[in-house]
């Protein structure tokens, strides 16, 4: 890391936790996604017994979920807890992520920055990675608070925590860079806010997908992150090399 | 180095809604020059300086600074040897006087910020949030952030405008202490501020150069002017004049005659006027202020002036 960009990295990461509306946000959800609904989910399919949870009718016959249908347990581990960590590693960073970016640009503070020399590409890659560190900080706390609870509980295996893992920091990567895009192609933060919407979308409809239709196991999750890891890739070269400076100026 | 510091070169700057804002500006501001770029509004003075920080790209031409290119991988290396006083940015309201400064030490790698800050009377402020701060010491801080590296070259874009009187006095004073031995481009609309703090002039005009020279010189092409005053009044003292072959206009109760060499021509003119009976009990000669020679360069357009 240069040290313009370490310089820039020390001034985001004072500002971030001042922003009171991004850091609730940056709090509220994964308390919810990565901690409250996986743990009232995982108790309560810990509560059902297989041979009840079995005459449960209508469980699609799809490859990912046929053989689920007869555990609860099954299902939380391979269905519902992946799902929540995706979303959980999707919302944060791009609320957060969006919020710095177009606040610079409506303020007008951006050349405030470009007073001093450092490029773009130092400014923005400073700010994801503030962002990174800040939606690390508020996610894994969550994250691992109630994986071990599941883990004490016989859900998940040390394996399958750390397989989550891969997923939640690929999730995150892709938020933080696909953020980073729209918010240079966005008027204003609520245009931005909306398009963030639009792409989450289509993007739980994939992974819902991925999950009902491929064999349960680590490797699907593995291929949903690797998924989530190109995007972001692709996200952060239109961002740092393809959208230019005057853009965000506008 | 033997080359200009700051240079511009052929420079063509097209905004995307078809705006033309430069049109093959070049200019060459060589080592200890203080140069003032001048011109009406939408003239491309903010471009320039823009163009000149990396800011915004050329369409064709070329921007150097120290001989760098603004579009050259190592152009962060000669822009760590210039201070930039932007326009009127945004400030944050999240970050403290004391941490910009402090965030420009760091990425500069040197500077003292306390000493600094104390430069700028900016002690007391540097607690607060910079958005918190009046519009004067929001400029004080980011004079401070430009010379806490000691640059050897400044960019200042109207560093100036929109202050109240007494602000814009301090702010001045601050300038002038600043701009002394450095090479200095110093966007402003201020014309007397020009002239007391710059030493070279560029008039900028619809995106092209007008003119670019030393004041001095400069003043040397336009005329000078006899101010004369009669007891028959300005009307009476136009007309014998005006007999004589001599242009002359009012102006504030007086009659202002260009004379190309004041010194030899006025004492002669004296003579002939008071033999024809006019009382003149004011006489003295005038120099061409830089408001009349950038009026006279803006509304000729041509580089020369007046003869």
């Amino acid at each position: 890391m240069s040290p313009a960009v370490r310089a820039l990295l020390w001034k985001e990461l004072r500002q971030l936790p001042r922003k009171r509306g991004a850091l609730i946000s940056a709090t509220i959800f994964p308390l919810f996604f990565l901690f409250l609904l996986p743990l009232g989910q995982g108790f309560g399919m810990g509560a059902v017994s297989p041979s009840s949870f079995a005459q449960i009718e209508g469980m699609p016959p799809l490859p990912g979920l046929a053989a689920l249908a007869a555990d609860p347990r099954l299902l939380y581990r391979e269905f519902t807890l992946p799902f929540f960590v995706a979303i959980g590693g999707l919302v944060v960073p791009a609320i957060t992520a969006t919020y710095s970016l177009i606040s610079e640009r409506e303020r007008r503070s951006l050349e405030l920055l470009m007073a001093l020399p450092v490029s773009l590409s130092q400014i923005l890659w400073a700010k994801l990675i503030a962002v990174l560190v800040l939606a690390s900080a508020t996610t894994l706390p969550f994250f691992f608070l109630q994986q071990g609870i599941a883990v004490a509980h016989d859900l998940l295996t040390p394996t399958r925590v750390l397989v989550l893992l891969v997923v939640l920091l690929a999730a995150q990567a892709y938020s933080t860079a696909s953020a980073l895009v729209v918010s240079l192609l966005a008027r204003d933060y609520r245009t931005a806010n909306n398009i963030n919407g639009a792409l989450l979308g289509p993007l739980i409809v994939v992974i819902l997908a991925l999950l009902s239709l491929t064999p349960p196991g680590e490797a699907r999750l593995l291929l949903l992150s690797l998924g989530l890891g190109v995007l972001a890739a692709g996200c952060l070269v239109l961002g740092i090399r393809v959208i230019s400076l005057e853009r965000f100026l506008r | 180095m033997t080359g200009p510091v700051i240079e511009l070169d052929q420079v063509v700057k097209r905004f995307s809604g078809g705006t033309l804002a430069l049109n093959g500006v070049s200019i060459a501001v060589h080592a200890g020059e203080r140069a003032c770029l001048l011109g009406p509004n939408g003239a491309g003075k903010t471009t320039v300086i823009r163009v000149l920080n990396g800011l915004l790209r050329p369409n064709a031409g070329q921007a150097r600074l120290f001989g760098i290119a603004t579009d050259a991988a190592d152009f962060l290396a000669a822009k760590r040897r210039v201070g930039v006083v932007p326009q009127g940015p945004g400030f944050y309201d999240e970050l403290t006087a004391a941490e910009y400064l402090e965030l420009a030490r760091r990425v500069y790698g040197r500077g003292e910020v306390e000493a600094t800050a104390a430069l700028f009377d900016l002690e007391p402020h540097l607690a607060k949030p910079m958005a918190a701060l009046s519009s004067g010491f929001q400029r004080r801080l980011l004079m401070a952030a430009a010379l806490l590296s000691e640059p050897e070259v400044l960019l200042l874009d109207e560093p100036t405008v929109g202050l109240d009187p007494v602000a814009a006095r301090e702010v001045r004073a601050h300038l002038r202490s600043a701009m002394a031995g450095r090479t200095v481009l110093f966007s402003t609309h201020n014309l007397a501020e020009a002239e007391a703090l710059c030493d070279s002039v560029i008039v900028l005009r619809e995106g092209r150069v007008l003119l670019h020279e030393p004041i001095a010189t400069v003043r040397q092409r336009f005329p000078q002017h006899a101010l004369l005053a009669a007891r028959q009044g300005p009307e009476a003292l136009t007309r014998a004049l005006s007999a004589d072959g001599f242009e002359s206009r009012i102006a504030n109760g007086a009659v202002e005659v260009p004379l190309a060499n004041p010194q030899d021509a006025l004492p002669d003119l004296l003579r002939h006027l008071l033999a024809q009976g006019l009382d003149v009990y004011e006489a003295h000669t005038v120099e061409p202020s830089l408001e009349d020679i950038f009026v006279a360069v803006v509304k000729d357009g041509a580089t020369g002036g007046p003869a």
